[in-house]
């Protein structure tokens, strides 16, 4: 499983990138949605997190344009704003148990990045 | 004023206030969601020393610095959103306008970021004083800056300064405008009309450079 992981808080995905990676898990992150665009178009991702706020652009849009080059790849939300516009739209794109709360318990992560890959299709 | 006028400033202020706390909480989750995985790498790291690999103290030092640097960003952000919560104690009080409009411009900073647009604040030179109301002037100066980001053209950026001058006080909101989006001018105006009546002030639309003054008819107390 590839991972991933993009949120403007730099400190935020590094170190979460370096705790999936010491539990086995080949992870990568980016801090905007130019560098996760510019990281999934010169390597495969199987899923990526995404922050829903970020600077200049929002998670959703972001998901569709990976999708663009990869149509395989798959979601998980994870949002600080916990707002119902945001909970429904979330839901709607990856399914609600693959909107995640900030801030996030790692195994619960770690067992949402298997159910999302089993459940939306696996790798 | 009248009742529906009172209704709308009434919802829109409610809006404002339910704006900015969620912008705030989001920050504060930010904070919390850092330290939260920066303790982990923590405990990862003892964990794995557990199996024989050394603890670096260079490293530990590292994240405990971390962990300290967002206990003072979620300390200024609560810091700021108390004196936000607090603008609305009183009706009127003799006030710092430049500390008023920085609190507003901070508040706004990352909903602003989220358009894609900077803000360039400079503070007054010296002190502005004057008596108003710390909550509705942060409110006008919230929805002056709002429309100025939705009619905002390619360069993305709002300077925002003030000034006070012979009984009044400007605040003045700069930026290349979007010509497209001439009808935003008309709901804002209406919208921040009974605002402006009760904060006694208007607005000033400027063409050399575009801008928007919010001209309070207020005296600098010196």
């Amino acid at each position: 499983m590839r991972i991933l992981l993009v949120d403007d808080e730099e400190e935020l995905v590094s170190t979460l990138a370096e705790r999936l990676s010491y539990r086995g898990l080949d992870t990568d992150w980016a801090c905007s949605a130019k560098e996760a665009l510019s990281k999934s178009g010169q390597q495969i991702y199987d899923i990526a997190v995404l922050d829903i706020k970020m600077p200049e652009t929002d998670g959703f849009k972001l998901k569709r344009q990976l999708q663009e080059n990869n149509p395989k790849m798959k979601f998980i939300f994870m949002t600080g704003h916990g707002s119902d516009n945001y909970y429904h739209i979330g839901s709607a794109e990856t399914g609600r148990e693959f909107y995640l709360v900030k801030p996030v318990n790692i195994d619960l992560l770690i067992d949402k990045l298997n159910e999302v890959l089993q459940k939306q299709g696996g790798v | 004023m009248n009742t529906s006028k009172f209704s709308i400033h009434a919802e829109d202020g409610i809006r404002f206030f339910g704006e900015t706390t969620a912008s705030v909480s989001h920050e504060i989750k930010n904070c919390l969601a850092i330290m939260n995985e920066s303790a982990g790498l923590l405990q990862d790291l003892v964990m794995l020393s557990r199996k024989g690999k050394p603890l670096d103290p260079e490293r530990i030092d590292r994240i405990a610095g971390q962990i300290s640097g967002q206990i003072k960003r979620a300390d200024a952000i609560v810091k700021n959103m108390n004196s936000f919560a607090h603008s609305t104690d009183v009706p009127e009080k003799s006030t710092d306008m430049g500390e008023i409009l920085s609190l507003a411009m901070t508040l706004a900073q990352r909903s602003a970021a989220n358009q894609g647009v900077s803000i360039r604040f400079a503070p007054p030179q010296e002190k502005i004083i004057a008596v108003t109301h710390p909550f509705f002037l942060m409110y006008a100066i919230r929805r002056c800056l709002d429309f100025s980001i939705k009619t905002i053209g390619p360069e993305k950026v709002v300077e925002v300064m003030m000034q006070a001058g012979e009984g009044n006080i400007e605040i003045v909101f700069r930026r290349i405008e979007n010509p497209d989006d001439q009808n935003l001018k008309i709901s804002f105006c209406e919208k921040l009309e009974s605002m402006l009546e009760k904060l006694g002030g208007h607005l000033l639309f400027h063409d050399l450079p575009k801008g928007i003054s919010l001209v309070l008819n207020r005296t600098h107390q010196k």
